[in-house]
């Protein structure tokens, strides 16, 4: 505990150099428009300054990556509240009460209620972080290849479950994700396949060129074709309307405490956390309520409950990223990439070899939050500016980067043509309802799958029963059997 | 509203177009090589010993050359990937890899490869040198390799041991064979992972550079057998080599950077002044001894050279080898 103390402020210090500040800030704000702005999430942004990141140096550029991921969980509540449009899909719930005291006249309280609630369940996560993520990469020692082939499976399929929508859509992507990873080299032996004799595929299909068309380009193709209208008026709210009144605050505080431990371990979990872990806290806090009767009405609970576990969320799906060096959302995806582009090694040696990484990303989290707190309650007015952008311009810009950012990430072409047609493909994936994040989940997990896979095969010369005789990986197969066995009983029953 | 959309559509393409023919417009006028980003393409993971040194080179060269130099990584296959797509690459000058001399020579007679170690490349310059050694953990019974040998013997097939490619795994290969032992070989993509199966206890032995298992040693967690080379290493003098405990058996390493064959030959020559030049900076020098990669500045020929060596040493025992486990 001291220990950690001590290296947090080591992190600090590590924190104070003009690009990590600029990094904390720009991240601040750059995720604060991208959550107010609807169309434009996390993902997609991350995915299209992910190159233009590489050039700030491997903790600049994480701080502010994370920033945007942070900030956009804090923007997307205030168009859920004031308009009724979700600037983000953790904001859907948001919608529900949210616009509803918007209607009643206390729009104020509520955006205070998802502010104070995020800064205090992003806080819960960052301890949950700090508290969690050593002892799991020290324990992570104990993960040999058969465990994270276990691992990446049982992630794989939660995953399948849990992204929403239709579970074989989502069978469909992952597969198709596993796939496309497969293509290139073999990453054991070296041989070349599935190139189809076109030279540039020997290399293999880089997840990040096909993060940036699916997340970037195809909202840009979608909105070219849809031509969605998000932009309206809001009414300008005076400061002293921001203030909960005293029995709001008394109902809001257990709420955003409970949200920001519910957030935080659903975060842990394969899927989209975030979103995931406001549905969990919106019917929490429904159920626990002495007035359920008011949810959906403008219960303060209702926007405080959910908008603290998307913060949550949010910071607890950085563990496993940075604990395991495995991933299990596409933002985090995309974070690892950006690792791993800058040169460093991930898995459980990053904490241990990268301290000062690790703990100066920590301490920019505390500092992000601080300064995301003050974005949202005062400058609030300022930011909502946004909103006025004509959609020409933002789609436009968002082209640019596309292209360019991708070109840059290794000067050829064949990325970006990547990038494109994954843009194509990513706009019907939408117009069918099929999700992106598994696919590309599917794509960042095959590698770590087969040659784990592979390796382990060669311990157990050839029997996959041995994943079985380790105390480890038989661990997580059965509990991943005890969760999905009733989850199949209840369907095959349900069919007789 | 509609003009000034038009305006600034025709604005973007403007931008577009010309950040596209950007570098190429430089060329125009005056023919310098290098007027754009060089890349290095390493066979290993980032972070690992190859890649720290490429990249602090790398950084000395780009003053010399006045363009940055990009690092792509490309680890995995054996450490054949990177040497995979240098020889695909376009022979410019502009895309050159860093290899190892073992990877090179010993590799091809393992598996297959989609490129031959002399006629794809030309080599500019040897760097550094590698060295390996065996390992196990502490709380293991294995203390010699004569310890491994007599284990192995009564548990075939249980005594694992990982290794980041083929060639590297000679070193136990070679005592597997001679005494006709069975034990399964694991592939790792980098140091580290390899360095973290020993550790976590997945595999009972494995082959890697110092580096990869020092800070374990320091910990008292991993010993070393035995060190892979003709001589015992100077920073752990008690460690008795191969050769003393029976079997002889040295893998000489070293990294090289290469570029595609018929690379033009005004290149070639800047590429050997700058990369000659950078090996000889302080920094570079300290780096390699704290890495125990020293070795002296190498020319591409003789690079070519210590492969044919290496190569003509190789062939007949592997293909012994190889011949063995087909029968």
């Amino acid at each position: 505990m001291i220990d950690a103390l001590f290296n947090l402020a080591s992190g600090f210090k590590g924190l104070i150099s003009f690009m990590n500040l600029v990094a904390v800030f720009a991240g601040a704000a750059i995720g604060t428009i991208v959550g107010i702005l609807p169309g434009l999430g996390p993902a997609a942004t991350i995915a299209i300054l992910l190159p233009l990141t590489l050039g700030m140096g491997p903790t600049a550029g994480l701080i502010m990556l994370a920033g945007i991921f942070f900030g956009s969980q804090y923007g997307g509540a205030i168009t859920s509240i004031l308009l009724r449009i979700p600037g983000e899909a953790s904001s859907v719930m948001t919608c529900l009460d949210g616009y509803e005291m918007t209607k009643r006249g206390r729009a104020g309280a509520a955006l205070t209620a998802s502010a104070v609630g995020s800064f205090f369940a992003a806080t819960i996560g960052f301890v949950g972080l700090t508290l969690f993520a050593i002892p799991l990469a020290r324990f992570a020692l104990k993960f040999g290849p058969p465990e994270f082939f276990v691992i990446s499976v049982v992630g794989l399929s939660v995953l399948i479950g849990a992204s929403g929508g239709s579970f074989l859509k989502n069978l469909t992507m992952v597969v198709l994700g596993l796939m496309l990873s497969s293509v290139g080299t073999d990453p054991i032996v070296g041989s070349i396949r599935f190139d189809f004799g076109f030279s540039p595929l020997s290399k293999g299909i880089d997840y990040v060129p096909v993060l940036i068309g699916i997340f970037g380009m195809a909202e840009v193709i979608h909105w070219t074709i849809t031509r969605e209208k998000y932009t309206e008026e809001i009414k300008s709210i005076r400061f002293r309307d921001l203030y909960p009144t005293r029995e709001e605050w008394r109902r809001m505080m257990p709420a955003i405490f409970r949200g920001g431990v519910i957030g935080f371990f659903v975060g842990l979990l394969p899927g989209p956390g975030a979103i995931t872990a406001t549905y969990v806290s919106y019917a929490v806090e429904k159920k626990t309520s002495k007035r359920p009767e008011e949810f959906g009405h403008g219960a303060i609970e209702g926007v405080a409950g959910p908008e603290s576990a998307n913060n949550a969320g949010s910071v607890g799906q950085m563990v496993p990223l940075l604990a395991l060096g495995l991933p299990f959302s596409a933002v985090t995806a995309m974070m690892l990439g950006a690792l791993q582009m800058q040169g460093i090694a991930t898995g459980p040696m990053f904490i241990v070899q990268q301290p000062d990484i690790f703990w100066t990303l920590i301490a920019s989290f505390y500092v992000g939050n601080l300064v995301l707190l003050c974005f949202n309650l005062p400058l609030i007015g300022i930011f909502a500016l946004v909103l006025r952008t004509p959609m020409w311009v933002l789609m436009s810009v968002v082209t640019l980067l596309c292209i360019v950012g991708t070109y840059s990430l290794g000067n050829e072409m064949i990325d970006v043509w990547i990038m494109v047609i994954f843009g194509v493909i990513g706009f019907f994936m939408r117009r069918f309802e099929y999700e992106a994040a598994p696919l590309v989940l599917g794509m960042v997990f095959g590698p770590i799958m087969e040659g784990s896979l592979s390796q382990s095969m060669i311990l157990f010369q050839g029997n996959i029963l041995g994943l079985w005789g380790r105390p480890v990986s038989a661990s997580i197969l059965s509990i991943a059997i005890l969760i999905f066995l009733p989850v199949v009983l209840i369907k095959v029953c349900r069919r007789k | 509203m509609k003009k000034s959309r038009k305006v600034f559509s025709v604005c973007l393409w403007v931008l577009t177009i010309g950040l596209g023919i950007w570098p190429t417009g430089l060329v125009e006028g005056k023919e310098v090589f290098p007027n754009r980003p060089l890349t290095i393409i390493v066979g290993w993971a980032a972070g690992g010993q190859t890649d720290i040194v490429v990249r602090l080179l790398s950084k000395v060269a780009e003053k010399d050359f006045g363009v940055p130099i990009l690092i792509e990584n490309k680890p995995g296959g054996g450490a054949t990937l990177g040497p995979a797509a240098l020889a695909r690459s376009k022979p410019d000058g502009y895309t050159i890899g860093a290899l190892s001399i073992s990877v090179m020579s010993v590799v091809p007679f393992f598996q297959k490869v989609s490129y031959d170690t002399f006629k794809d490349f030309d080599y500019i310059s040897g760097f550094g040198q590698y060295l390996y050694g065996v390992y196990a953990r502490t709380d293991s019974p294995y203390k010699t390799i004569k310890d491994v040998v007599e284990i192995a013997r009564k548990n075939p097939g249980k005594v694992s041991f990982g290794a980041m490619s083929p060639n590297v795994s000679l070193g136990l290969r070679y005592v597997e064979a001679k005494e006709n032992l069975k034990m399964p070989f694991v592939p790792f993509k980098s140091g580290q992972e390899n360095a973290m199966a020993l550790v976590g206890g997945h595999i009972q032995l494995s082959i890697g550079t110092p580096d990869s298992v020092f800070q374990f040693v320091q910990n008292n967690e991993v010993r070393i057998l035995a060190a892979i080379s003709e001589q015992r290493w100077p920073f752990f003098p008690n460690v008795p080599t191969m050769k003393e405990q029976g079997y002889d058996i040295d893998i000489t390493g070293g990294m090289v950077f290469a570029a595609p064959a018929n690379t033009p030959k005004e290149n070639m020559e800047i590429l050997y002044r700058v990369f000659k030049k950078a090996h000889s900076d302080p920094e570079v020098k300290a780096t390699l001894e704290k890495l125990w990669l020293y070795a002296p500045y190498r020319t591409g020929q003789e690079v070519e050279e210590i492969l044919r060596k290496d190569v003509s040493r190789w062939k007949p025992f592997i293909e012994a080898l190889n011949t063995k486990k087909a029968n």
